[in-house]
């Protein structure tokens, strides 16, 4: 009982830790999203002005697919799914000696409908459009993150930003909410936190056939992403057989995937921690059916004596009960002490959560106690006549 | 002696006796019949018993083994039912009480005294006597008067604290007897109280009885112990589950 009990109690902690972290808010709505990355055919990013050109024609061409709402070229990071960093260092202060020790930022280059595919909502200023293209000055949105780090209560529109390893200096024109890029768990933690933001038309020229090899879209449609892949794929192969979508995955599903590891733990200490508990139940069950019958001729005794039926069940429950308090007692002294080694597996919930921690022990009363009625029944129906001559 | 004792065979109406009497019938028996079955075959225990008891009677039941005398107890003791026939007690029949009215008039009316005492090993000599008024649902302070009152009797107030198995069995047998009659039953039912006692403690446990008999209470004892027969006011002779003489 005192191990089912720990077991139990580390699973309790991983349901509640799921639980918790299913509540937890992305930064964006997940539902309804598809990704995919692609491949685009080579002669697409021979020049700048090519691979723009297949850009645009990709986002009419998809948006144009019935149940598609709106779709967004997505070249560097993707949430929980790819990323991609630019050090930088903030127009009116002095530059730092490397790049070594210049800030981060997290880097998403979008075309304008990606606020609207992923739900991230619009906090300051404007997000990209399409007038933000190659002959225009180039800006970029960052995330409400980023606006706390480096600008605290000043305004952050219309200051710029200096991104030496592509040469560019950016100016601020909106702030978004923060997306959760590292993962629901992990990512409040994670040192990179600040993320910012490009229209993909900008993009320097002579990055522009480096990074169309690495371009990805995320499509917001109507009904459930994945049905819409065939369709997907004919409008692709219609405007050009030799583009190649694949790594095509829900957003759900990312984000599930993200909590594969957790949900692993939680499955696998589920299993043991049932088992355990079914044994329990079984082994109670033993216990009390064997204690009940060396007691035959002592409840013989009572029931002569004027015992009831139910002061009979209640005695044998009661020496249940004793037995399974003192294996939940030992074994929450145990879960105390065990649950502390999987405090790095838990989120939003303390290795000693009471609530937990009482719940199982409840759980495991009922289930012993259920375990012994069967016994403790039987032990009711004992024959006084039988039992009193039962030495 | 009663004077209403016979001591001519009344080979199967022992009730027609008994209410020559003139004290109130406590028990009342008429036509009992237990037949046990098993594997198709009947065994008749009892066959057309008929018998009063009245209030404040010493009555013995003697037999050979096997003549049904302790189902012919167990009946009494209504820790079985009879195949055939009527159970009165105290004026009620019992036929077709529930199983937990039976229970409270066993609590209540009925003590039991046993020939193998019977006592909880688990339980102190106060717990095992403790034990009736419990079931009885009384208060614990009014429980330890009377299981104070009730071992004094006994001669076993010095021995609270101690376990059945620290007691010898005739001192094992006065805590039967005052677990017996804590709860101030109707009836006391002895199946061969002196059976496994030397005959210094059988003798002091049925000094107990008479004691217990002179204050007033009316006691059903079955043995086969021909001293201890005459003690009773009235002795009914079991043979094959009849009763064929009563003296």
């Amino acid at each position: 009982m005192a191990l089912a009990l720990v077991l139990l109690a580390g699973a309790g902690l991983m349901i509640r830790s799921l639980a918790g972290l299913w509540r937890v808010d992305p930064g964006f709505n997940p539902h309804n999203v598809l990704t995919f990355r692609l491949a685009l055919p080579p002669a697409a990013s021979t020049t700048p002005e090519a691979a723009r050109a297949t850009w645009h024609q990709l986002q009419d061409q998809l948006t144009a697919v019935p149940g598609i709402q709106s779709a967004s070229l997505t070249v560097g990071a993707m949430p929980m799914a790819g990323d991609s960093e630019m050090p930088f260092w903030l127009e009116g202060q002095p530059k730092p000696p490397s790049q070594a020790e210049m800030k981060q930022a997290i880097t998403y280059l979008v075309q304008p409908d990606y606020l609207k595919v992923m739900g991230i909502p619009l906090q300051r200023g404007r997000f990209l459009s399409s007038a933000d293209n190659e002959h225009s000055p180039i800006v970029t949105v960052i995330d409400e993150r980023f606006r706390r780090l480096y600008f605290g209560n000043q305004d952050p529109i219309g200051r710029s930003i200096n991104f030496d390893i592509v040469n560019i200096t950016a100016e601020i024109v909106g702030v978004v909410g923060h997306v959760k890029q590292w993962g629901l768990d992990t990512d409040a933690t994670s040192s990179m936190q600040a993320q910012c933001y490009f229209q993909v038309n900008q993009i320097p020229d002579q990055f522009v056939p480096l990074l169309a090899g690495y371009s990805g879209f995320m499509l917001r449609t109507a009904g459930s992403p994945l049905a819409q892949v065939g369709s997907i794929r004919d409008a692709l192969s219609r405007m050009n057989s030799q583009q190649v979508m694949y790594n095509v995955q829900a957003m759900d599903e990312i984000i599930s995937g993200s909590l594969a590891a957790r949900r692993f733990s939680m499955v696998l200490l589920g299993i043991f921690a049932a088992l355990a508990l079914v044994m329990s139940c079984v082994g109670i069950y033993g216990v009390i059916s064997y204690l009940a019958s060396q007691r035959t001729h002592e409840i013989g005794i009572r029931v002569a004596l004027g015992a009831k039926r139910r002061d009979v069940l209640r005695m044998v429950l009661a020496e249940a009960a004793r037995m399974a308090l003192l294996g939940v007692a030992i074994g929450l002294v145990a879960a105390l002490g065990l649950t502390r080694l999987m405090a790095n597996l838990l989120f939003g919930v303390s290795p000693h959560d009471p609530l937990t921690l009482a719940g199982v022990a409840t759980l495991l009363m009922m289930v012993a106690l259920a375990g012994c009625y069967v016994p403790a029944r039987r032990a009711t129906k004992v024959d006084p006549m039988v039992a009193l001559r039962y030495e | 002696m009663d004077s209403s004792a016979q001591t001519q065979p009344q080979p199967t109406n022992a009730a027609g006796s008994a209410e020559k009497k003139n004290g109130e019938v406590l028990i009342r028996l008429d036509g009992i019949k237990k037949v046990f079955v098993t594997d198709e075959v009947e065994t008749h225990a009892l066959t057309g018993i008929h018998l009063d008891i009245h209030k404040g009677e010493y009555i013995s039941i003697a037999g050979p083994s096997g003549c049904g005398k302790s189902t012919l107890l167990s009946i009494l003791g209504l820790l079985d039912s009879p195949t055939e026939g009527a159970y009165t007690l105290n004026e009620q029949p019992v036929a077709n009480l529930s199983a937990e009215q039976r229970s409270r008039i066993r609590n209540r009316e009925i003590g039991f005294i046993f020939q193998a005492f019977n006592l909880i090993g688990d339980l102190t000599v106060y717990e095992n006597v403790e034990l009736p008024l419990t079931y009885r649902g009384m208060g614990a302070a009014e429980r330890k008067r009377s299981v104070q009152v009730s071992l004094e009797r006994v001669g076993m107030s010095h021995r609270t604290k101690h376990y059945p198995s620290q007691l010898s069995g005739g001192q094992q047998q006065r805590v039967a007897v005052a677990r017996a009659i804590v709860g101030k039953p109707s009836i006391m039912l002895a199946d061969e109280p002196t059976g496994n006692l030397d005959s210094k403690n059988g003798e002091a446990v049925m000094e107990l009885l008479r004691d217990l008999h002179r204050e007033g209470a009316t006691i059903c004892m079955v043995t086969h112990d021909p001293r201890y027969v005459s003690h009773a006011q009235r002795t009914f002779h079991l043979f094959d589950g009849r009763i064929v003489q009563e003296t």
